[in-house]
């Protein structure tokens, strides 16, 4: 078996073992980062939040973080979600946790505002709230919450009347709403547009972030203008760091920043291996048409 | 044994579990085998009982259960038989039933489903086909400020360019004989080409993605080695 014929039937077990050696190297060894490109739909983000907490009218409303994805997306989503919760919590900003769509997210949310409350001098109930886990159809559910929040949410994770806890003083309804950060591994995004943002007597700032897989279905809302900004997969939350790092309101890199080595060594990697096995198969097609003519004569 | 379960261990312990886990799973990239079959087979389990435990504690009791035996709100048991209607579905004699609740419920979400479409999709609409290539809006909307005059005609153009020549590829109803229809369409395939594999491309990074979280908690939470 010459090598263009070896070439083409790379045992597929090799080929997955050499792309998770390629993929540890930069989380092992620590490889030299060039400077963080930011894409202008992560900075539209950071931007929208910006403007959010830099007024002191919207500075008093609340901030609804949702939550719909579970573990199983979790380097993505997670990775998004905490850059984006530490923005808000530098910012001072008022946050309901709330997941439709995933029982899961309810708990990811809580460990994760837990994690970060401490370093930011958060408390639950005066700062955060946990809304929980809502099933059912999410129109009726987002419907009712645009009018009245605190008897659509009822009670808060740990079983406390909304309407008793210090942070959800004075919120009422979708007026009392700055913005809604949906972060997502299904297209939940449609539901806070269709049944939400446009409920209140101004639009409500929409922002996303969801996994790669869903970027290209998400941009045209940006084009649009339905949604203020857009986190595409582990790549966005990496440019969120990076922005919430230069601005100061971030001691160190996240995961993010951390495994954009590892993306890029295996991009590399895959774009390498389909040049090569499209390479071979070419040759080796030109190799057999050539013996089959030599045959022929 | 009681050493063991210590509160400090846990973490130990739930590293390990996660780390067979992870591992069990993977073992399918060798080959089909029983162990993979065991591990996939936990993970639903666990899914779907975590998620009718956190339905029961954050929504059917505290909006259902509590209302209805603590408060005094007895109405709610109307809704017992109501949820039973679907499992009538099960009964040959008594499956007419189930339709009056599915039918229910298709209208609710069908009537919901008119409303989230005219407001998601008239918007994405009003977008593409507003796309002027003098003086486009995108340069002064808040939120589009990496858009220039420059670039920002040139991207409609871009944009009607792409609508154009992929509506032309799905018009069927007459035979595309005319060279320049021929070769619009033509355009319109490749142009559709280019959109899948960029999709397919941001499938390749959303997995890579979740196999780098994998590994870094392998090395990184298990193992120790990655900084």
């Amino acid at each position: 078996m010459n090598l263009l014929n070896r070439l083409q039937s790379i045992d597929n077990r090799l080929l997955y073992l050499f792309l998770a050696l390629v993929v540890s190297i930069p989380l092992i060894f620590t490889i030299p980062a060039g400077k963080a490109v930011v894409l202008p739909q992560s900075q539209s983000f950071f931007k929208a939040v910006e403007r959010m907490a830099s007024d002191p009218v919207e500075q008093k409303k609340l901030v609804i973080f949702s939550f719909s994805f579970s573990a199983s997306t979790a380097t993505e989503n997670l990775t998004q979600s905490e850059a984006v919760m530490r923005h808000l919590m530098a910012r001072k900003m008022k946050i309901a946790l709330f997941s439709f769509s995933d029982p899961q997210g309810r708990d990811l949310a809580q460990s994760l505002a837990e994690r970060l409350a401490p370093e930011y001098g958060y408390e639950y109930g005066r700062d955060y709230v946990n809304w929980g886990f809502k099933a059912g159809d999410a129109g009726p559910n987002l419907k009712s919450l645009s009018r009245d929040i605190p008897g659509t949410i009822g009670k808060d994770i740990k079983g406390t009347p909304i309407a008793q806890i210090p942070v959800m003083q004075g919120i009422r309804s979708v007026g009392d709403v700055a913005m809604v950060i949906e972060i997502a591994s299904v297209s939940s995004i449609e539901y806070w547009l269709g049944y939400f943002a446009a409920t209140g007597k101004s639009r409500i700032p929409i922002t996303y972030g969801c996994t790669a897989v869903m970027a290209p279905e998400a941009f045209p809302f940006l084009k649009s203008g339905q949604i203020s900004g857009l986190l595409n997969g582990l790549t966005g939350a990496g440019e969120y760091e990076a922005l919430i790092m230069k601005a100061g309101f971030s001691k160190q890199p996240g995961f993010g920043s951390r495994a954009s080595a590892s993306l890029s060594f295996a991009h590399f990697l895959i774009v390498l291996l389909i040049v090569i096995s499209n390479v071979s198969m070419f040759a080796l097609r030109r190799q057999q048409a050539a013996a089959a003519g030599r045959e022929a004569r | 044994m009681q050493n063991l379960f210590r509160p400090d261990n846990i973490g130990v312990i739930a590293t390990w579990i996660g780390a067979i886990c992870t591992l069990g799973l993977y073992s399918i990239l060798y080959r089909e085998n029983k162990v993979f079959r065991f591990f996939e087979h936990l993970f639903i389990g666990l899914g779907v009982g975590y998620g009718l435990v956190i339905t029961w504690t954050d929504v059917l009791k505290p909006r259902w259960w509590d209302p209805m035996v603590a408060e005094g709100h007895w109405w709610w048991a109307a809704a017992i038989p109501a949820g039973l209607l679907f499992y009538t579905v099960y009964s040959r004699r008594n499956a007419w039933m189930s339709r009056l609740i599915f039918g229910f419920f298709f209208g609710l979400t069908a009537g919901q489903a008119f409303q989230r479409y005219a407001a998601v999709q008239f918007p994405l609409i009003r977008s593409a086909v507003n796309a002027p290539l003098i003086n486009p809006p995108e340069v002064s909307a808040p939120g589009a400020y990496w858009m220039t005059p420059f670039s920002a005609p040139l991207n409609n153009l871009i944009g009607l360019i792409i609508v154009v020549s992929v509506m032309s590829y799905f018009f069927f109803s007459y035979e595309q004989k005319n060279k320049a229809v021929a070769g619009t369409s033509k355009l319109g395939r490749y142009l559709l080409m280019f959109a899948f594999g960029a999709i397919f491309g941001s499938t390749i990074m959303a997995r890579l993605s979740l196999l780098i979280g994998r590994l870094y908690f392998l090395l990184h939470d298990w193992l120790h080695l990655a900084s």
